[in-house]
């Protein structure tokens, strides 16, 4: 099934960097460093309760800044169901991660770069027939050691919280978790179900992004627009 | 809950609202002007007054007046009991009514301590409500010698077709103002009750207070002229391998 919205163009980050959706990504970059001081946060992955909730999104523009910042950005599509990372950036998915996981290529060979200096892009590769066990591998693990050791931040966009276990596997493998929740979309009780999956195995959640918020326009905005 | 907030959610709503007071009132005209079959009414006074005495001088005093007005009680039965409106029916056989079809359709009332009756009576058009009102008040009136062995009843005032040319129940200023009323009210709380049911997280206060994490951004819905900066335009699908990033190993 296609996805009804169009990833291409959400990339606020790049196409305006003065517009205040762009300074709130900013300023998620900032509050995640904040909110651990004690430890490096290095991986950090996306989570949701449920599709279409702004986890492609929010994580792109957030790589993006991390790139504008001048760190070495990953972005790792980790939804081996219904990727989209690789249409956001306009990259070609006909290799990726699950390419490198089932030892076709090397991670070097599908990494992709985008227009966005120093932000790389590891599409999810062809869908897989077991997600759940190609991201709960050891390759997987290892994988991720030696890009570690490559790049500053490492981000995954993941598949929904509480359609499959997926977001669950990953979440093991990151220093932190950004649950998104779409205003007015979400009932509370799948957002809060969503959270004890992931504090269930032991996710550390940073924070929450609330997304597709309607505000009328302020003049702050204005403001940061016009500077 | 502030006022403020009241506010926001009947805005938030607005069509919903809009959408019921215009139901309400487009209702309430078209029932109005097209299903309502419009009812007229006329009235005639009768007054009850002994004119003359047994010696036929003319009298007016306090004894008489109150034994009028007593009377008028037994009158207002009487000129509802079939004995009037079997006649009635019987001697004008062109207001088309028997005897208790016109019990239904008129109506007698009278002020308090006066000896004044008013006779009303309601019909599809003003000429029949008129026609039989006045129909009702001669029989009455040419009756009650008989009945009552006295003459005191006299016809004030008989109905003209014309004064009463607008139907009682079509009122489509009051109706359409009382179903705007009504719509509203029913919409502001149809209003309030889905906000009640609606159990989703909306804003950063909210989800802190749910989920017991802090929210790190709270970003707007982005704006098609936000990204229309400087937007690439991708039309052409690559073929092949795109770049490539390379790795220091």
């Amino acid at each position: 099934m296609p996805r009804l919205t169009n990833d291409k163009g959400s990339l606020v980050t790049m196409a305006n960097p003065k517009s205040s959706s762009s300074e709130a990504y900013r300023k998620l970059r900032t509050n995640i460093q904040f909110s651990s001081i004690d430890s490096q946060i290095q991986t950090i992955m996306i989570a949701s309760a449920l599709s279409g909730e702004g986890k492609t999104t929010t994580i792109g523009n957030l790589a993006v800044t991390y790139a504008q910042e001048g760190k070495k950005v990953l972005l790792m599509d980790t939804d081996l169901r219904k990727p989209a990372v690789h249409r956001m950036f306009n990259v070609p998915n006909h290799v990726g991660l699950t390419s490198v996981l089932s030892s076709q290529y090397k991670v070097t060979e599908v990494l992709r770069e985008t227009d966005v200096e120093g932000l790389h892009v590891l599409s999810s590769g062809p869908i897989p027939p077991n997600p759940s066990e190609m991201l709960g591998s050891r390759k997987m693990t290892a994988l991720l050691e030696n890009l570690k050791e490559e790049y500053d931040v490492i981000l995954f966009d993941t598949p929904p919280v509480l359609a499959v276990t997926d977001a669950l596997i990953i979440s093991s493998l990151c220093d932190g978790v950004i649950l998104v929740v779409s205003a007015g979309k979400v009932k509370k009780d799948l957002v809060k179900k969503a959270k004890a999956h992931l504090e269930h195995v032991n996710a550390r959640i940073l924070g929450a992004v609330l997304n597709n918020v309607q505000v009328p326009k302020n003049r702050i905005a204005d403001y940061i627009e016009n500077v | 809950m502030e006022l403020k907030e009241y506010m926001q959610i009947l805005r938030k709503r607005i069509w919903i609202i809009v959408a019921f007071v215009a139901v309400a009132c487009i209702g309430a005209g078209v029932k109005n002007y097209f299903f309502t079959v419009p009812i007229y009414e006329a009235n005639a006074k009768l007054i009850v007054n002994q004119a003359y005495n047994a010696e036929g001088v003319p009298s007016l005093d306090i004894g008489s007046i109150q034994t009028n007005i007593k009377v008028i009680n037994s009158y207002m039965e009487i000129i509802k009991s079939s004995a009037i409106l079997d006649k009635v029916a019987a001697t004008y056989p062109d207001l088309g009514m028997n005897g208790n079809q016109l019990a239904q359709n008129i109506s007698v009332t009278t002020a308090n301590e006066s000896q004044v009756m008013s006779l009303t009576a309601t019909g599809l058009s003003s000429e029949k409500a008129a026609k039989t009102v006045n129909a009702v008040a001669k029989v009455f009136e040419s009756q009650i010698p008989v009945i009552m062995k006295v003459d005191n009843v006299t016809i004030l005032s008989e109905a003209k077709p014309t004064e009463s040319s607008r139907p009682i129940n079509v009122n489509p200023i009051v109706n359409i103002l009382i179903s705007f009323l009504v719509g509203l009210l029913l919409a502001v709380g149809f209003v309030f009750l889905l906000e009640y049911l609606d159990d989703t997280l909306k804003s950063e206060d909210e989800l802190e207070k749910e989920l017991g994490i802090p929210a790190l951004a709270v970003i707007s819905k982005i704006k098609k002229e936000e990204v229309r900066g400087s937007k690439q335009t991708t039309s052409q699908k690559q073929v092949g391998d795109g770049q490539y990033a390379t790795v220091n190993q």
